[in-house]
């Protein structure tokens, strides 16, 4: 993520950052910083430079140590004025600290099949039993692939204390390597008070329809049968 | 040594998480000082602007000094708006000494005797029904000037 200052920009269409920022809202959150009065003397020069450098500097804008330093310099002004500060200044923090993250992960696309099983092919430190669990937990959450529910679907794998065994049953089947459910994660989907469980999609339209608890799902390979768009919101307020 | 990319991922994932887990913390701390120290809900980080109308303009502090033959409130100067600011959004006792320090150092300056600062921390608020507004005392904070500290080189 860190790039030197000068660096050139590199991008599709040169809209985007190698973190997937468009330019448009790098340029507008220098225009936002500098219309913000930030009333603390020593610090203000240094932020209303870095946004007037930003306009100016296409490389300045999309280098990420740009916004991690504003954010610093931010940061740096709401404890020093503790506690006056309201929540504009934090969320302003919080934005450039975001700008200069390196968000494009949580909207790409795992890069292999490994990456996607999580810890079939991991460095050596996870591949103790426990490691593996940390990680199956973990994975979803980091790479979020949120979008289309595959991390929550990965993140069901790993649900309880399971054994190496049972957990590799889980992703078998949730890969669609296998076509039964195995009993401890179907009785979880449909138990749980957190999700509408173990719908099964019939088509892009989404009727849905619950499982008979006492039979297991089967589906068609491409389909995976626990589509865990669970975590819905009347979920959370039923819950 | 080559850097493996699920590596590189994890590590960049646990970045852009930063940004979140930052404001979940900073809410929590904010919630918890709310509840338990008075802070306006308006500032320390939370999202109190949405829900209430505690905020640092409804909130002001009243300072009195008092010595030997001496008992009275003073006006809060420029020098202590800062401070009384403070005290007022988050009435502490770290703020109200704070607050206080002042107090007896401006005192000092101007040759005035003072022996005791006492502050008072008060809100508006508004009835439920009518909107009428009210002053509400929140705080009294007693701070004893200790005579043995030497005054300044004022």
């Amino acid at each position: 993520m860190w790039t030197r200052l000068p660096r050139p920009v590199h991008g599709e269409h040169g809209e985007h950052d190698e973190h997937g920022v468009p330019d448009s809202v790098l340029t507008l959150t220098a225009i936002i910083l500098l219309l913000r009065p930030l009333d603390v003397w020593w610090m203000a020069p240094f932020v209303l430079a870095a946004a007037c450098l930003s306009l100016l500097s296409r490389a300045v804008r999309h280098a990420p140590v740009t916004w991690i330093l504003v954010a610093l310099l931010v940061a740096a002004r709401i404890v020093a004025v503790w506690p006056l500060s309201d929540n504009h200044i934090y969320l302003l923090a919080y934005w450039c600290l975001a700008t200069g993250s390196p968000c494009r992960v949580l909207i790409r696309q795992p890069h292999s099949r490994r990456a996607a099983d999580g810890c079939s092919a991991a460095p050596s430190r996870w591949r103790s039993c426990g490691g593996r669990r940390c990680r199956l937990r973990r994975w979803p959450i980091l790479q979020s692939d949120a979008a289309d529910r595959r991390a929550l679907r990965r993140g069901v794998a790993g649900f309880g204390r399971l054994s190496c065994e049972q957990m590799a049953q889980n992703r078998a089947f949730i890969s669609g390597r296998s076509r039964d459910a195995p009993a401890r994660l179907h009785s979880w989907a449909t138990s749980c008070p957190l999700s509408v469980p173990a719908r099964r999609s019939d088509g892009p339209g989404g009727t849905t329809s619950e499982p008979e608890p006492d039979r297991k799902v089967s589906r068609p390979r491409s389909q995976p049968a626990i589509n865990v768009h669970v975590f819905e919101l009347s979920s959370f307020v039923r819950a | 040594m080559t850097d493996d990319p699920e590596d590189a991922d994890l590590r960049r994932g646990w970045r852009a998480l930063l940004p979140a887990l930052l404001l979940v913390v900073v809410a929590g701390a904010q919630v918890t000082l709310a509840t338990t120290a008075g802070l306006s809900p308006w500032k320390g980080g939370g999202f109190g602007m949405f829900s209430t109308t505690d905020d640092g303009g409804r909130r002001y502090v009243r300072v009195f000094v008092s010595a030997v033959e001496r008992s009275e409130e003073i006006t809060i100067s420029r020098s202590l708006e800062d401070a009384a600011r403070r005290a007022a959004v988050l009435p502490r006792d770290a703020e109200l000494s704070r607050l206080a320090r002042r107090v007896v150092e401006r005192e000092r300056r101007h040759r005035r005797p003072v022996d005791t600062v006492r502050i008072e921390t008060w809100r508006i608020e508004y009835a439920r029904d009518t909107l009428a507004a009210t002053t509400r005392r929140t705080r009294e904070f007693v701070y004893r000037v200790d005579p043995t500290s030497a005054p300044g080189p004022w």
